[in-house]
């Protein structure tokens, strides 16, 4: 048999001649140490060019993707975002201002129009109190608040809209249970 | 598993999270072939997001009895052409014919003599085979890639291209021979 050209030599590297041709090349190799060594270094070529490093796309590829092919997920995103933030803070302030009064804003509105001079000078205690504590209460807010969208835009990013919509109401559901509840207490306190 | 005819299925009955697999198991490969095809990261990232948003949008004409993949790798090779058209780029068009096309392969690179064969180590040959990826022509780099790095067979690329598989297969052969020959000139 002749020595292999490089057509062959490639086909062989491939598997991709007959039984009877392999065997053949192979016998040929077992004697010609020159198609043996050109062989034998295409072999190692392959070796490296099977192995090139892939190249890493970033983390946040299929969601940009996503986000682009889908434009009206983003806008639901935001928006239930900025709900349940808001939602979360108002819970936070109307908190904050029954423990500090003990009354709800309803009930202060009330007063208010019962008595305006009464309802004045009742604001203006609780305005002191409030701008006493405005200034810490906003620092523990606003760490709160970012707390709050950090997790919010995680789970918005591994959850559908349903389920998040359902765990924002069951927030809502249990922080007014909380709140009801806290405020018989504190009531029942008042009564004793 | 999901198959990709199941997940196309998916995709056209309104399903986000099935076209959200497929991006998923096509992109880092299609990101591989691209990323070789222009070799600029930043170009690279957007064709292969240009891809999947043509492939999104064409998915009403893939028809089932070809494979996905290849006319989804039929969609990225016409896009890197058509971005090399609209950047004029000149040099090895993809589309041009082979100088060997339909001949057998004549270009025997003449080995180094065993004495200076150097077995270098394999990071640094496949540092230089990349590097002498990026001086061939770009119709060779293209089916170099999608043999060793994509891992097609003969077959699969000569659909992609509407080839004969022996014309694939010379061009493949061609390919490395031109980078062995490169890594050898330069060393």
């Amino acid at each position: 048999m002749s020595c292999l050209d490089i057509e062959q030599i490639h086909l062989y590297l491939d598997g991709d001649l007959g039984p009877e041709r392999m065997s053949e090349i192979s016998a040929h190799l077992e004697t010609c140490s020159a198609c043996r060594g050109r062989v034998e270094r295409r072999r190692e070529f392959e070796e490296a060019a099977r192995s090139l490093p892939l190249w890493e796309l970033p983390r946040d590829f299929t969601r940009n993707l996503m986000a682009r092919l889908y434009p009206e997920q983003a806008p639901l995103r935001t928006w239930l975002v900025t709900a349940a933030a808001g939602v979360s803070l108002l819970s936070v302030v109307l908190f904050t201002f029954f423990l500090l009064t003990g009354d709800t804003l309803g009930s202060l509105l009330l007063q208010i129009s019962r008595g305006i001079p009464e309802g004045l000078h009742t604001v203006s205690v609780w305005a002191g109190k409030g701008l006493t504590l405005f200034s810490a209460l906003v620092t523990v807010i606003r760490q709160l608040g970012q707390l709050i969208l950090q997790g919010l835009g995680l789970l918005t990013s591994v959850l559908n809209p349903q389920v998040q919509v359902g765990l924002i109401l069951l927030t809502m559901i249990i922080s007014a249970g909380i709140f009801l509840g806290l405020r018989r207490v504190f009531h029942s306190g008042d009564r004793a | 598993m999901h198959d990709d005819k199941q997940l196309v299925r998916e995709t056209l009955n309104g399903s986000k999270d099935a076209f959200e697999m497929i991006i998923n198991r096509y992109r880092t490969p299609l990101f591989n072939y691209v990323g070789r095809m222009v070799n600029d990261r930043e170009l690279a990232l957007d064709l292969t997001q240009e891809v999947f948003i043509k492939t999104y949008s064409s998915l009403h004409q893939y028809r089932a009895q070809y494979k996905f993949s290849t006319w989804l790798y039929k969609i990225a090779s016409n896009l890197v052409i058509d971005m090399w058209r609209k950047k004029k780029i000149d040099a090895f068009s993809i589309d041009q014919v082979g100088p060997n096309d339909g001949e057998r392969i004549s270009m025997d690179i003449p080995d180094a003599e065993p004495s200076v064969d150097r077995r270098f180590e394999l990071t640094e040959a496949r540092r230089k085979i990349e590097d002498a990826l990026q001086r061939i022509p770009a119709h060779l780099r293209e089916l170099f890639v999608w043999r060793h790095v994509n891992e097609f067979s003969y077959e699969e690329m000569a659909d992609i291209k509407n080839l004969p598989i022996g014309t694939i297969k010379n061009r493949v052969f061609q390919a490395k021979e031109m980078v062995r020959r490169l890594i050898e000139e330069k060393s």
